[in-house]
């Protein structure tokens, strides 16, 4: 009965998806007077299309909850035994299940975009107004591909025939903390990539290019921008705690996949900073939010289709050929718009000089598509080589590595040069004395960095790098401190404080900068200065030596009482000394108890004498002590418990905890950035030429006998 | 600010990478795990805990011990499991050797166009004025701008 409701509310859903399309194409096609209450039934449209998808995510928790295994998703993702928290998560954990997820996002947004015009029809920003809508119904068209394949290909409530007692349980690798935090995130910013896309599309319907318009759009990006970037970083940070390999990014394709909508975003953010100031570069924006949005939907084809081969679990599917037609769709639909209003999407102002700041955003630009492109090459080339001439290739880190680290670090001089230059012009010896002090800097310590990284030309390389950006921006607050004390006569911490406040974009930019030399100064720490040991089998009270560290293994341990959703997990007490193993006497007492362990999950539900090897999964779980300089970093490999020795591998990962660090900046920047600015609002309120009243489109029709005139 | 620049050049040119004996764990960085549950990782990843990532090992660490080179292991290991053991696709063929060029040629073509357009908008800019002079924005950030220029050094 429930599974049937639950089916029964995404047809609802997609019947109201197809209706809020359908009312506002009808609306753009109508004269003003007789359009209000069309917009208005589209705006209930959009509600009721996101409270029904909330209803049947909603339902689909509760089949988790309640554990009713008659539904096959419930059971393939849960057991009775299986926590609160992952019976929630299983929601995102297969592949049906994180369709209806997202389509739940992207719902979430199209009803959140319909508000926020309604929200803005008191007195706000007419533009919003007007634009809403479309942009809402365009959010709506692309919901109708997740609610069709929730609703006809792979619906989340289908029943098995047979019930079963129990379900066969999440996937074990999944079964962490970050399971309920990374995926809802990474999904939100993901699904996030077509908000700013709708505003661009309802923008080229509505014939709207203008600073409105780029002041809405980039609010609308940077929000998902950031959210994906966090996603990204969680993904690193979970695979950083859990996988027990050392590192963060591997250059999976479902990570490449998440990356590359966010490159491209980055571009737009930068260059629509041009069309903001200098009316530049419209069809350029159009191309770039329109690539946004398209990458995302090519990423999730790769990633569901099987085309190429990933870690990650859910990347095998028949639903390929539906993001393929779909993407044909929406690549169609968009570069058709940017086509058709290219005449009125020509910059205002001509290009002055190369040396500007528009100037390196260009180049900024560019070399962030390169690295889109370089992303995405690297993960079909497999694929591509295969159709070709039918060789069976792979591409792994080291080639992202030869690709990825040039053009990271022509990134990172620029995010030092780029911020440093003048809109429209600049000279040469300007440009240079502006750069002395961030360039000594960075050459001042460029000998120890590349002594220390055993002359790492790449990781050193990016360490003065960093230092250079890191350098330039403290100089910009430090000389826009001062300006603003010798301008108000304010106090340096109040100038300082007003400084960040009263030109948010600027320096919130600036902060995110920050956020960006420290990511890569950790990038290049943990690449390019680490250690590593082989595996050392130990036997209880023998050490071994990583980096300045001494470690001792204890014994091996079990945990009591047993989680009950595991069937066995086996501890390897480890002390850790920072002094060479001949000072270390029985009296010593460690830094502290590291216990990498291995966890034994069951698999199957079958009585453990009918279980077969196949049923048992188990996972190195590392541990890890971290600092600013490093992260001293314990996987045990191997347990014998008759012998009672491990096998224990070490990592010393210098500079990690930066990267994790960069994130706070990261989110603080964009959040200075993106908070609205009240005189901005005033502004626009009592600018000359605001309605009083939202304005209405005038129809197409209309409009092109209003320009004849 | 040319010695600046000459001095690091100088610097970059110093560097160099070292020579010393490849570890297994770097050799297994440039080698592909080809079992269906690895996902094609590196075998620096997954040597703990996958057989056939362990042989793999294996075979690299008796290849060490005949002091043969990194690329010479890779090369060896190519040879004799495939390409699809290699991260890094062989350059032995023209689509080999477009594998790690691809990106940087479109980036090299892209820039031809943009600097052809961007020097024909200069040059009819300066024949024809600016379409129109840029309107004169009063906000903070220009202000302060103004203000930045004479704290430049």
């Amino acid at each position: 009965m429930l599974p049937s409701i639950g089916h029964l509310l995404l047809l609802l859903a997609l019947s109201c998806a197809v209706y809020q399309i359908g009312v506002n194409v009808v609306a753009y096609r109508m004269p003003e007077a007789r359009r209000r209450p069309l917009l208005s039934s589209g705006f209930n449209a959009s509600l009721a299309l996101w409270w029904l998808v909330c209803a049947a995510s909603g339902l689909l928790i509760y089949l988790f909850l309640t554990d009713d295994f008659s539904v096959n998703y419930v059971w393939a993702h849960s057991a009775k035994a299986q926590p609160l928290g992952y019976k929630v998560s299983a929601l995102w954990a297969g592949q049906s299940g994180s369709l209806l997820f997202w389509t739940l996002l992207l719902t979430g947004y199209c009803a959140l975009i319909s508000v926020s015009g309604k929200r803005h029809e008191r007195g706000g920003d007419p533009l919003q107004v007007q634009l809403a809508p479309t942009a809402s119904a365009v959010v709506a068209g692309i919901s109708l591909l997740f609610l069709y394949l929730v609703c006809f290909v792979t619906n989340p409530f289908e029943t098995n025939p047979v019930v079963a007692p129990d379900g066969t349980g999440m996937n074990p690798l999944l079964q962490n903390y970050w399971m309920q935090i990374h995926p809802p995130t990474l999904y939100l910013g993901y699904v996030g990539c077509s908000v700013p896309f709708a505003w661009a599309a309802a923008a080229l319907l509505h014939r709207q290019f203008g600073k409105d318009w780029v002041a809405l759009v980039r609010r609308w990006t940077l929000i998902p921008w950031l959210i994906l970037g966090m996603g990204i970083l969680m993904g690193g940070k979970w695979a950083y705690e859990t996988l027990g390999w050392g590192g963060y990014w591997a250059w999976d394709p479902v990570e490449n996949a998440s990356l590359l909508p966010w490159l491209t975003g980055t571009a737009f953010l930068h260059s629509i900073m041009i069309q903001g100031r200098r009316g530049m570069l419209k069809n350029w924006n159009m191309v770039l939010v329109s690539l946004t949005f398209l990458l995302s939907i090519f990423g999730t084809f790769l990633t569901r289709s099987g085309v190429v081969s990933s870690v990650h679990s859910f990347a095998e599917s028949n639903i390929g050929a539906y993001f393929l037609v779909f993407l044909a769709i929406s690549l169609v639909f968009s570069f058709g718009l940017i086509i058709w209003r290219r005449d009125e999407l020509s910059s205002e102002f001509g290009f002055e000089s190369v040396l500007s700041r528009e100037g390196a955003f260009m180049l900024n630009n560019w070399i962030l598509l390169g690295s889109a492109f370089a992303v995405l090459w690297g993960t079909i080339y497999p694929a591509l080589r295969e159709a070709v001439d039918g060789t069976s290739v792979s591409v792994g880190p080291p080639y992202f590595n030869i690709v990825m680290v040039p053009l990271g670090l022509m990134l990172l001089a620029l995010t030092g040069i780029g911020p440093l230059m003048a809109w429209r012009r600049t000279t040469p010896a300007a440009l240079g004395r502006t750069l002395v002090v961030p360039l000594c800097a960075a050459l001042v310590t460029a000998p120890l960095l590349y002594w220390l990284s055993a002359w790492h030309t790449g990781a050193a390389t990016a360490f003065c790098l960093s230092v250079f950006v890191l350098a330039g921006i403290v100089l910009e607050f430090v000389k826009g401190t001062r300006a603003r004390v010798s301008m108000t006569g304010e106090r340096a911490p109040q100038a300082f404080a007003n400084l960040l406040l009263r030109n948010r974009r600027r320096y919130g930019g600036y902060t995110v900068h920050l956020g960006i030399a420290l990511l890569f100064a950790g990038f290049a720490g943990s690449s390019g200065f680490n250690i590593e040991t082989e595996p050392i089998t130990l036997k209880p009270g023998e050490t071994m030596r990583v980096g300045e560290y001494t470690l001792r293994f204890e014994q091996l341990v079990r945990p009591s009482p047993m989680p009950p959703e595991k069937k066995d997990e086996i501890n390897a007490e480890v002390a850790v000394f920072l002094m060479p193993p001949e000072k270390i006497t029985p009296q010593t007492q460690p830094m502290t108890i590291l216990r990498p362990h291995i966890d034994i999950f069951n698999t199957s539900n079958a009585p453990e004498e009918t279980q077969s090897g196949d049923d048992i999964q188990s996972a190195r779980r590392p541990a890890i002590m971290s600092n600013l300089a490093n992260d001293l970093y314990l996987a045990l490999i191997e347990a014998d418990e008759k012998a009672g020795t491990a096998s224990i591998k070490a990592y010393l990962n210098p500079l990690v905890m930066w990267i994790w660090i960069s994130t706070i900046l990261f989110i603080a920047g964009t959040i200075i950035a993106v908070w609205p600015d009240r005189r901005a609002a005033l502004a626009r309120e009592h600018r000359d030429d605001a309605p009083a009243k939202p304005v209405r489109s005038a129809p197409p029709v209309a409009r092109s006998k209003e320009k004849t005139r | 600010m040319r010695l600046i620049l000459l001095a690091l050049w100088c610097f970059l040119g110093l560097a160099a990478p070292s020579h010393a004996a490849p570890t297994v764990s770097e050799v297994a960085h440039q080698i592909v795990c080809d079992c269906t549950s690895c996902g094609k990782q590196t075998i620096d990843q997954c040597m703990a805990t996958c057989a056939h990532g362990k042989e793999l090992a294996q075979e690299i660490r008796s290849q060490i011990e005949l002091g043969k080179t990194q690329e010479q292991i890779v090369e060896h290991i190519g040879k004799t499991r495939g390409e699809q053991f290699l991260a890094v696709p062989s350059q032995s063929n023209f689509l080999g050797r477009m594998a790690p060029l691809a990106p940087f040629l479109l980036l090299l073509i892209g820039v031809i166009p943009i600097v052809y357009i961007t020097r024909t908008r200069q040059r009819k800019a300066r024949i024809t004025g600016p379409k129109q002079t840029p309107q004169k924005i009063k906000s903070d950030d220009d202000r302060l701008d103004e203000a930045l220029k004479t704290f430049d050094y």
